[in-house]
C-alpha cells in the first residue's frame, strides 16, 4: 500500500497578505469549531476513500496561519488520525508559521503536541518589503523569532523567501539571502512573485508593471540566489526549493511524484485511489456541507492512464530527481522524444544516470518546456472521447 | 415626341453640393411624384430602397415639363452619375448618355477636385455646361468666388451662371428655362440601324438584369432581337421602360431616349457599361465610340471572421456581383486567416462599399487584408504576368521589365496647404504635373502617382495636411516601368510565403526594416533564439534577432492544484495550435497582419 499525506488548509489569518490568493478569513477565535469540521470531514473521507489502516508519511499544516491557533489542536488532530491510520516513521508533521506569532512558549507546545518541521513565512528582510507584502512584523520581530527557532534547537525547518520584488536589484535580494543563511535552517524556499488578479498587490502591479523587474531580469535574480546557495552547500531540488541533504521536504516531494494525499479544509485538493477532488472553497461552502453529513467536495476527476502518464511526467520534471529515461521511451510518439532531446541539446534538460532532469536554466522555463511537449502531445480521437466520458464534473458537451 | 423636345442632362457636383435637392426640386417642378409622396431627397430614398431589394435604381428619371417661356410641353432625361472616382469610367459613359450637364457649385464650398474632374470629362465628351451656383441663401455664401473658381475651369467662354438655391426652390425654373434653351436636342435617326449605348444596369429577381440604355440611332420595342457589340451575344426583349420615377412600361424607346431594356439576360457580365446594342437582323457597322472592358484594379482578400460563414460569404459575393459587373473574386487561401476570397475592385471606395454592405446586408464579419494593386511583370522568357499576390512575383533575375499602375490626381487645396501636399506627393513617389490658380486662395495641383502609393493612408494624410481642407479626385493614367522587388521574410532561414511583400526598390529597404521589427515586436519569444530575417533574392537586407526566453512568466503550481496545471497547459495548447509553426517557430495570425498592413 502507497504511503499517505495529509493536507489540512487552515484558511484564518490575522490578516491579509497583499500578494496572497489563497482562501483566508480574519480570525476570530473560531480553532475549536473548525477542528471540529475538520474530524468530521476526516471521519467521512477515511470511509468514504477506504483509508483506514493506512500508513501516513506527512502532514501538512498549512494556511491561512495555523500558527495562530492553539497548539493543542495540532496535537488533539494527529490522535485523531492515529485512530484511523498509522502513523510511519519516519515522519514529517510541518506546520506554516507567520513569525510574528513564534514565541518561545509555542515552540515548545508545537514540539509537544508532535510537529516535526516548521516553515517560516519570512518573505523578506527588508522593511520596504515586508510594508508592501502586508506583513507586518518589524524586522526586530523577524529576526527575534528566527532567534528562537535557532535557539529551542528545531533541527528541521524553513525559510520562505520571495523575489521579483518592485526595484529588486542584486544588492537588495542578497543581503535577503545572506540574513537568511545567518539563520542556517536547512531548508530555504525561493518562490516567485506571482499575482492572481485576486490578490490585493494586483491592481499595484497593474499600474506599476514597469518597476517590476522583467521576466529576464528575475531569471538574473534566481540564478544569483541559485549560485548562493549552492554555495552554501544547499541543493536546488525542486523548481522553487533548496535544502541541505537530507532536509528535503517529503510532503511536497509527494507532490511531485504524483503520490496519494488526502485534502482537508476548504479549498484543499486530494488525490486517492486515481482521483481528484477538490474541496468546497469558501468556509461556508464547506461547513454547510458537512453540517449536512456530506463530503464538502465540488469537484472530482478520474485521470485516464494516458492522463496520468503526463502528469506523472509534468510533476517529476519539476524535481532534481527528474524523470526515468523508462517513461520517456514509453511515449509511443516518436516526435515527442525527438523534442525532449532537442530541449536536451539546447541544455535545458540534463541526462544523467537514467533520468532526465531540468537544468538551472530548464527550471526557470519549465513551464515552457512542458507547454511544448503537452502541444506535441498526439491526439487521438478515441482518447479523447474515452477521456470525456470519465469526467463527471466537466462541461456539458 | 418629337426630338427636338428632348432634353437629357445630368448633374456634376461635389457631395453635399446639393445635387439631390436640385433633383428633388426638379421633380417637384415637373410634377413627377404626387406631392403627398414627395419627401426629401427622393431619389436617394430610392437608392436605399433599392439596396434592400424593394424597388429599383432610377439611374434616369424621365420628367415632362412644360415650358414657361414657350408654353410647348418638353421631356427631360435626367441621369444619374457615380459619385466618385472609382467608377471615372462608368461616370463618362453616363455623360455620354447625355447632351447637357448642370455643374453645380456649393457658394460657399467653391470647386472641389471631384466636381472637376467630372467636369473635365463632360468637356471631353462635348457636352453642354450650364454652371449652377447653389445654396445662395447661405450666410457664407460667397457666389463671386464660386463663380471666378469655375470660370478658371471653363475657361472665360462659357454659359451665363444661374445663381439658386434648391433648398428653398430659388431660380430652379430659370434653370430648366436655360436648359431647353442651351442644351442641344439629341441627334441620331430612326432610320439608322439600332444603336444603343448601356451606361448602367440592375438586376431584378423577376426580369433577370434591366441594362440602361440612351437610344443614338433606330428603335427599340417588345419583340426586338438585339446584339451585344462586345460579345455578340443575342437576346430577344421582352419589354422597354422608363423612370417617372417609378417603373413603367411604355411601347418603344426612339432615339434619343433614355430607358431600360428586359430582355432575360440572366449574366450581369452580359450588360458591359459602354457596349453599344445593336439589332441582330441589322446590325450597325460601327459600335458607339469609348467602350472598354471594366478591369479591376485594386485587390483585397476578405476571410470570414467566422469560419463557418465561408458559404454565406460566397452566397453575399454572388449577390453583390449580380448587381456589380466590376466585382471580381476568386476563392483565396492563407496561411493566417484561412479561407476567404480574393476580390478585384474598380477602386478604395468600391471596396469599401462591397465591405460594408457584406456586413450590413448580409450580416458576415469580414477581415479584410490590405488592398494592393495589379503588377505587370514581363519576364526574360518573353511571358507577360498579371501578379496579384507577391507569391506569384518572379525573382530578381527572371524579369526582364516590371510595370505598376498610375494614376493622375487631381487635388484642389486652399493656396497656404500647398506646401505640405506636394511634400506628401513627392514622398509618395509622385511626379509634379500642373499647378493651376483657380483663385487667389485654391490651387489645382495634378501629381501622377504610383497607385500602390495612395491605397493605404494617402487620403487620410491629404486630409491631415492641408487641416481637411483638400480634395482629391484620381483616374488611372495607365502602367508605367517600375524598379520592384519581391522581399522574402525568413524565420529561422526559413522562407515563410504568407509574410513576402512587393515594393519599388527605393522604398524595399526601409519597408523590410519596418515589417522586421515589427515582427519582432509580434513573435514572442521562445525556447530559442529566433532570427527574422528580410532577403530580396539572395541577399539579406534586414535582419533582428529574438532572443531566447530565460524565465516563464508562468510558473506557481500549488501542490494539490495539478488539474489546474494541466487545463493551462491545454488552454496554451489551443493558442499554439493557432499559431503557424515555421520549423521550430511558432508565429501567431497578427504577424501576418502586420505585413499586410505594411503593404503596399
Amino acid at each position: 500500500m502507497k504511503e499517505l499525506g495529509i493536507y489540512v488548509h487552515i484558511p484564518f489569518c490575522l490578516r491579509k497578505c497583499s500578494y496572497c490568493d489563497f482562501v483566508s478569513y480574519p480570525f476570530r477565535g473560531e480553532g475549536e469549531e473548525f477542528f471540529s469540521l475538520l474530524f468530521e470531514e476526516l471521519r467521512l473521507k477515511v470511509h468514504a476513500l477506504q483509508l483506514e489502516g493506512r500508513k501516513v508519511c506527512s502532514v501538512y499544516f498549512g494556511g491561512g496561519t495555523p500558527s495562530i491557533l492553539a497548539p493543542s489542536l495540532f496535537g488533539d488532530f494527529l490522535r485523531k488520525l492515529q485512530s484511523y491510520c498509522t502513523l510511519s516513521f519516519p515522519l514529517e508533521v510541518t506546520l506554516e508559521v507567520n513569525p510574528e506569532t513564534v514565541t518561545e512558549a509555542r515552540l515548545l507546545e508545537w514540539r509537544e503536541a508532535g510537529i516535526l518541521r516548521l516553515s517560516l513565512g519570512v518573505q523578506s528582510f527588508a522593511p520596504r518589503y515586508l510594508f508592501l507584502l502586508g506583513r507586518s512584523a518589524s524586522l526586530e520581530t523577524l529576526h527575534r523569532a528566527l532567534q528562537k527557532v535557532v535557539a529551542s534547537g528545531w533541527e528541521n525547518w524553513n525559510i520562505d523567501l520571495i523575489y521579483g520584488l518592485p526595484l529588486q536589484d542584486f544588492d537588495s535580494w542578497g543581503e535577503d539571502l545572506s540574513e537568511a543563511l545567518r539563520y542556517a535552517p536547512p531548508h530555504i524556499s525561493v518562490y516567485n512573485l506571482t499575482l492572481s488578479p485576486v490578490a490585493p498587490l494586483f491592481s499595484f502591479f497593474r499600474r506599476h508593471f514597469r518597476l517590476f523587474p522583467s521576466p529576464d531580469e528575475q531569471a538574473y535574480l534566481f540564478r544569483f540566489a541559485e549560485e548562493r546557495l549552492a554555495a552554501a552547500g544547499y541543493v536546488h531540488y525542486e523548481v522553487s526549493n533548496f535544502a541541505r541533504p537530507g532536509y528535503e521536504c517529503r510532503h511536497n516531494l509527494l507532490y511531485w511524484r504524483n503520490g496519494e494525499y488526502l485534502g482537508l479544509g476548504p479549498s484543499s485538493w486530494s488525490h486517492v485511489g486515481g482521483k481528484r477532488q477538490k474541496n468546497a472553497k469558501t468556509l461556508r461552502g464547506y461547513r454547510k456541507a458537512l453540517e449536512n453529513g456530506r463530503c464538502p467536495i465540488v469537484f472530482e476527476e478520474e485521470l485516464s492512464r494516458e492522463e496520468k502518464v503526463f502528469e506523472d511526467f509534468l510533476l517529476l520534471l519539476r524535481t532534481r530527481q527528474g524523470v526515468p529515461l523508462s517513461l520517456v521511451h514509453s511515449f509511443e510518439d516518436q516526435e515527442l522524444r525527438d523534442l525532449l532531446l532537442a530541449f536536451v541539446a539546447e541544455g535545458l534538460l540534463l541526462e544523467e544516470d537514467g533520468r532526465l532532469y531540468p537544468s538551472s536554466s530548464g527550471f526557470l522555463l519549465l513551464h515552457q518546456v512542458l507547454a511544448e511537449v503537452f502541444a506535441r502531445r498526439v491526439a487521438s480521437p478515441l482518447r479523447d472521447l474515452l477521456r470525456r466520458g470519465k469526467r463527471w464534473c466537466s462541461s456539458a458537451e | 415626341m418629337d426630338r427636338k423636345y428632348i432634353r437629357n442632362f445630368c448633374i456634376i457636383a461635389h457631395i453635399d453640393h446639393g445635387k439631390s435637392t436640385l433633383a428633388d426640386r426638379i421633380l417637384e417642378l415637373c410634377n413627377a411624384v404626387p406631392r403627398e409622396r414627395m419627401r426629401e431627397q427622393f431619389l436617394d430614398r430610392m437608392d436605399l430602397e433599392r439596396e434592400r431589394g424593394i424597388t429599383i435604381k432610377a439611374k434616369a428619371v424621365r420628367l415632362r415639363y412644360v415650358s414657361r417661356d414657350k408654353g410647348q410641353e418638353y421631356l427631360f432625361h435626367l441621369i444619374d452619375t457615380p459619385g466618385h472616382a472609382d467608377f471615372s469610367y462608368e461616370v463618362s459613359r453616363s455623360l455620354a448618355a447625355c447632351e447637357g450637364a448642370i455643374l453645380l457649385v456649393d457658394a460657399s464650398q467653391g470647386v472641389e477636385a471631384q466636381t472637376l474632374a467630372h467636369a473635365r470629362l463632360a468637356l471631353e465628351q462635348g457636352l453642354t455646361i450650364l454652371p449652377v451656383i447653389n445654396k445662395i441663401d447661405l450666410p457664407s455664401a460667397d457666389p463671386e468666388r464660386a463663380m471666378r473658381e469655375v470660370e478658371a475651369l471653363l475657361g472665360p467662354e462659357h454659359l451665363p451662371f444661374t445663381l439658386v438655391s434648391a433648398k428653398h426652390g430659388v431660380g430652379v425654373e430659370e434653370l430648366l428655362e436655360r436648359i431647353i434653351e442651351f442644351v442641344p436636342p439629341p441627334r441620331g435617326s430612326e432610320e439608322e440601324p439600332l444603336r444603343a449605348l448601356i451606361f448602367d444596369s440592375t438586376y431584378d429577381p423577376y426580369r433577370g438584369v434591366l441594362p440602361f440604355v440612351r437610344i443614338v440611332d433606330g428603335e427599340i420595342r417588345k419583340g426586338t432581337r438585339i446584339r451585344m457589340f462586345s460579345t455578340g451575344k443575342e437576346f430577344e426583349v421582352t419589354g422597354v421602360g422608363v423612370f417617372t420615377p417609378d417603373m413603367q412600361e411604355v411601347e418603344s424607346l426612339g432615339p434619343g431616349e433614355v430607358g431600360y431594356i428586359a430582355c432575360n439576360m440572366k449574366n450581369i457580365q452580359d450588360s458591359r457599361v459602354g457596349d453599344t446594342i445593336t439589332s441582330a437582323i441589322r446590325p450597325a457597322p460601327q459600335p458607339i465610340p469609348g467602350y472598354r472592358k471594366v478591369k479591376p484594379m485594386v485587390f483585397c482578400s476578405f476571410y470570414p471572421v467566422e469560419y463557418e460563414s465561408y458559404e454565406n460569404l460566397k452566397e453575399a459575393l454572388e449577390k453583390l456581383q449580380l448587381n456589380d459587373a466590376s466585382l471580381v473574386f476568386e476563392p483565396d487561401f492563407s496561411e493566417a486567416l484561412g479561407f476567404g476570397f480574393r476580390c478585384g475592385f474598380l477602386g478604395l471606395l468600391h471596396m469599401e462599399i462591397v465591405q460594408e454592405r457584406i456586413e450590413r446586408e448580409f450580416g458576415i464579419e469580414v477581415v479584410a487584408t490590405a488592398p494592393h494593386v495589379v503588377y505587370q511583370v514581363l519576364t526574360k522568357k518573353g511571358e507577360v504576368l498579371e501578379v496579384r499576390s507577391p507569391k506569384d512575383f518572379p525573382s530578381p533575375g527572371e524579369i526582364e521589365m516590371a510595370e505598376e499602375p498610375y494614376i493622375t490626381a487631381k487635388i484642389v487645396v486652399p493656396s497656404q496647404h500647398i506646401g505640405g501636399i506636394m511634400e506628401l506627393c513627392q514622398s509618395r513617389r509622385g511626379v509634379f504635373k500642373d499647378m493651376l490658380f483657380l483663385d487667389e486662395k485654391t490651387v489645382l495641383l495634378t501629381y501622377e502617382l504610383p497607385m500602390a502609393e495612395i491605397l493605404l493612408d494617402f487620403y487620410d494624410r491629404l486630409k491631415a495636411v492641408s487641416r481637411g481642407y483638400a480634395s482629391f479626385d484620381y483616374e488611372f493614367a495607365g502602367y508605367r516601368p517600375a524598379d520592384l522587388v519581391r522581399v522574402d521574410i525568413l524565420v529561422n532561414r526559413e522562407r515563410v510565403d504568407g509574410l513576402s511583400f512587393i515594393s519599388c526598390q527605393e522604398n524595399a529597404y526601409y519597408r523590410a526594416r519596418e515589417l522586421v521589427g515589427k515582427l519582432k515586436e509580434i513573435i514572442p519569444r521562445q525556447l530559442f533564439v529566433v532570427s527574422i530575417q528580410a532577403a530580396i533574392g539572395g541577399r539579406i537586407i534586414a535582419r533582428e534577432d529574438i532572443p531566447a526566453l530565460r524565465k516563464d512568466v508562468l510558473q506557481k503550481c500549488y501542490g494539490g492544484d495539478v488539474t489546474r496545471k494541466r487545463k493551462l497547459l491545454e488552454k496554451q495548447k489551443e493558442g499554439k495550435k493557432r499559431m503557424k509553426a515555421i520549423g521550430k517557430v511558432r508565429i501567431p495570425q497578427e504577424a501576418f497582419l502586420a505585413v499586410l498592413k505594411t503593404g503596399s
